[in-house]
């Protein structure tokens, strides 16, 4: 029998070399592979074009040694010419370990560069022309201070416009940005899936809530008013928000009745009040609004909708009387709760 | 292959009475006559296939919508309500009035509109419902850095008028869309009407051309000939001047003469008339009867008109004020309109009477557009409804190339493509109208203006946001730079 796994067969595509990881090259590297004006040191043209995210890194070990050299009145590197590496780790201890063992030997043996070539292989630009190119309009900081301390009247330590206050707030995330009671009535109201309609309809609702008179209570008459938290009526119109808000949750069921099958005998089904949610609540709410709206004669979706809200205010929607036939149910029905634990 | 028969076999034939023999199927066993008429139709019981079998459904009635009525819901949409009594009542609200229209200290306030104003403005049909006056107590307008330069203007005006050199101004206000071009044109007939001037208003250009109104041709200017040695241009400018039918449009015409004569009657009524006219049956004694004449009589609406312009613009011993016209989507009357000649031909928009009446005072074509009286002929262009009319936004580049300074000829000075054909009627406008200049409309300035309109938002407790310097500069850049229609969107927005 043969072997299941040719390795080495025909299914060559098997055996396959992963490509190395692309580490990031460094500046040196990527200036090395660039073609340098080498025949007469002309200096390169500038322009005032804005400056790539790669231009302008930090200058090459050499010219930052040359210029450490410079500032602590010590003889500069040549920067015309290229820097051999037993160069660099010479100024480099932490390097030195890391280096390889044939360099290691070699600055072990003599600390004179008598190893390294008498030439370079790489041309450089000169060291005006880099200057030219470099730092030009950079702040440029002094070395006892970091970023973090740049001060700024808006900003707190380092940050120009400062940091967001935490804990962000809920409408602060793009997803969440509008109030979730009026999210879920937009939702509800959508047809079609067309979201763009249903907030127009949500924005005229919401301004008919604002502009219309306020609602005047008819409690005495239907017995029906609004929750006391929604605060005296004649304010309600001035945050059509909470206007809204507190007509879904006065309106809104506390329980709802699920009829459970099996329970009662006989094919009958048993019904269990059971206490729902806050967004469960409201939507039951809403969907009463929508239906006593779809009744009215007003030519307007945001219209109807908006009279329908205002009749909840005032306690003469039919809304309420759901609300009613719900509850008297479930007062009726508490009984099978205890039967529904039982059996459990 | 031949047919087997000519035309002149079919031109003999005779149709006769006798009903033709039904031939015989010899491979068909079905009777060919149709059966007696009195056989009774047997009912199949089977029901149709795929249709429902309860009987319920049938009788019951369908249910039909009832429509609204006719015009309702363009009633709806065109409702224009100007006062919220939910809103709070901004306190230390000023009035607009003769003084403050010109003070510069002014600029980033608010300032209230009147009563009588408001009646004014709402017979005039300044108002639009695009605009959100339903959400204010009071309606106000903000006090701009251009207002207060037009103010200004009308100042002056009314000096020249008093010391006798009368002067008019001519301005076409530009700008995107939402930047208060209406609005500026609502505060010049506001500070107007303060003036006692007569105030003119097209508050719609497009409906002039939609061909929604009646219209009638009028005269035919027949009379001049071509000459051999005019110049190509002129020539063709000539030809469409002799050839062309002018077209009155009676009911749009009353309809303005209405809103002159409700909007101004004080001050019309005040006017006696330098001549003596007879329409019929009507002899009007002021400028208020002469333009009730119109509003009564269609049919006479345009002559009415004419008299009319010509009592307020020419030369008089008579003290008249001075006129203010403003129009607003001007870009609608630069094209072809909806309406088509008796050879179903579209007609030009500016072979429509009244277009072609106040697009020459504007332009101040075949010197129309000066004003005895002075005044002041204000346009504006539409942002949110602007046809494609490249010869137009040419137009309107020359226009701001000669204000910049720059002359026919001139390097830079914007010319029509050499290839392609631009509408030569509104290019020609370019000529004589020396005076006109654009007003280009941008956003508010952020640290006074927006600041100043965010501030009255916050206290009509509209905004509900802290009114400092962040949010002001933060609505500011939402808004594009302080367009004026996006603050008051995001002034007004609701959040959490």
């Amino acid at each position: 029998m043969a072997p299941r796994l040719y390795l080495f067969g025909a299914r060559s595509t098997l055996l396959r070399i992963q490509p190395s990881r692309r580490t990031p090259k460094s500046a040196s590297c990527k200036a090395l592979q660039q073609r340098w004006i080498t025949a007469d040191e002309r200096p390169l043209p500038t322009t005032d074009e804005p400056k790539g995210p790669n231009q302008e890194q930090l200058p090459h070990v050499s010219e930052e040694a040359a210029a450490v050299d410079k500032m602590m009145g010590e003889v500069a590197p040549d920067i015309g010419q290229g820097t051999p590496v037993q160069d660099i780790l010479k100024r480099d201890p932490e390097g030195q370990d890391k280096a390889p063992k044939v360099i290691q030997e070699d600055i072990k043996k003599s600390n004179s560069p008598s190893g390294s070539r008498s030439y370079s292989t790489s041309a450089r630009r000169s060291s005006e022309g880099l200057q030219m190119t470099s730092s030009a309009g950079e702040m440029e900081l002094p070395p006892s201070m970091t970023f973090k301390d740049i001060p700024h009247e808006m900003g707190g330590e380092g940050h120009k416009f400062g940091l967001p206050e935490v804990p962000l707030a809920r409408t602060d995330h793009f997803k969440k940005r509008y109030h979730p009671v009026v999210d879920q009535f937009t939702k509800a109201l959508m047809k079609h899936g067309k979201l763009g309609a249903a907030q127009r309809a949500t924005a005229d609702i919401l301004n008919t809530l604002r502009t219309a008179p306020p609602p005047q209570s008819k409690s005495s008459k239907t017995g029906h008013t609004l929750l006391p938290s929604a605060g005296p009526l004649n304010l309600l119109p001035l945050s059509p928000i909470q206007y809204l808000t507190a007509v879904l949750d006065s309106v809104a069921p506390l329980v709802k009745i699920r009829q459970q099958k099996g329970l009662a005998g006989g094919g009958k089904a048993l019904p269990i009040p059971e206490p729902i949610g806050v967004r469960t609540r409201r939507k039951a709410a809403i969907k009463w609004i929508l239906d006593s709206a779809s009744k009215r004669n007003e030519v307007r979706l945001a219209d109807r909708v908006s009279r329908e809200i205002i009749n909840v205010a005032e306690g003469t929607s039919s809304a309420w009387d759901k609300r009613q036939i719900v509850h008297k149910t479930a007062v009726a029905a508490r009984v099978n709760v205890k039967a529904m634990t039982k059996r459990k | 292959m031949s047919l087997s028969i000519c035309t002149g076999c079919l031109a003999r034939l005779c149709i006769t009475q006798r009903a033709p023999s039904i031939p015989s199927r010899t491979f068909s066993t079905t009777n060919p006559q149709a059966g007696s008429p009195t056989s009774r139709k047997i009912k199949s019981t089977k029901a149709p296939y795929r249709s429902s079998l309860t009987f319920n459904r049938s009788r019951r009635p369908r249910v039909v919508p009832k429509l609204p009525m006719i015009g309702e819901r363009k009633a709806l949409r065109k409702r224009i309500v100007i006062s919220n009594t939910n809103a709070l009542e901004v306190q230390g609200l000023q009035d607009l009035n003769v003084k403050n229209m010109v003070d510069e200290t002014q600029i980033g306030q608010m300032l209230a509109l009147n009563e009588e104003l408001l009646d004014h403005l709402r017979d005039v049909r300044a108002f639009k419902p695009t605009q959100n006056w339903n959400m204010f107590r009071k309606p106000s307008t903000l006090m701009r850095r251009e207002s207060v330069e037009l103010g200004r203007a009308i100042l002056d005006v009314s000096a020249g008028r008093a010391e006798e050199r009368p002067r008019t101004v001519r301005r076409i206000i530009a700008g995107e869309r939402g930047t208060g071009k209406s609005l500026m044109l609502l505060q010049a007939m506001s500070m107007a009407f303060l003036n006692d001037w007569v105030v003119i208003n097209v508050p719609e250009g497009q409906e002039y051309t939609i061909a929604h109104s009646a219209y009638a041709p009028m005269s035919i200017n027949s009379e001049r000939q071509l000459s051999p040695d005019q110049t190509a241009q002129t020539a063709s400018k000539q030809s469409q001047g002799s050839q062309e039918m002018i077209y009155s449009q009676p009911t749009l015409t009353a309809e303005l003469l209405q809103r002159i004569s409700k909007s101004n009657e004080n001050v019309l009524k005040r006017i006696p008339l330098a001549h003596e006219y007879k329409f019929g049956d009507y002899e009007p004694k002021n400028l208020y009867s002469l333009a009730v004449v119109g509003v009564e009589e269609t049919s006479l609406s345009w002559k009415v008109w004419q008299t009319l312009w010509e009592e307020l613009t020419s030369p008089s011993e008579r003290r008249r004020p001075p006129v203010l016209v403003a129009i607003d989507g001007i870009d609608h009357w630069m094209t072809l309109s909806k309406y088509r000649s008796a050879d179903y031909k579209p007609i030009h928009a500016h072979q429509l009477a009244p277009i072609r009446h106040f697009v020459e005072v504007l332009f101040n074509q075949n010197g129309a557009g000066q004003l005895a009286n002075g005044g002041i002929v204000l346009a504006a262009t539409t942002g949110s409804n602007a046809p494609s009319v490249p010869a137009f936004e040419l137009l309107m580049k020359q226009l701001d190339a000669r204000t910049r300074g720059l002359k026919m000829g001139d390097d830079g000075f914007p010319m029509p493509q050499p290839y392609k054909t631009v509408d030569q009627r509104v290019l020609n406008l370019l000529e004589g109208s020396a005076e006109l200049n654009v007003q280009g409309l941008k956003g508010l300035e952020k640290d006074v203006e927006a600041r100043g309109l965010l501030e009255y938002f916050a206290r009509s407790g509209v905004f509900r946001e802290v009114v400092s310097e962040r949010t002001v500069a933060e609505k500011w850049s939402l808004a594009g730079g302080g367009v004026i229609g996006e603050l008051a969107r995001f002034g007004s927005r609701l959040r959490v």
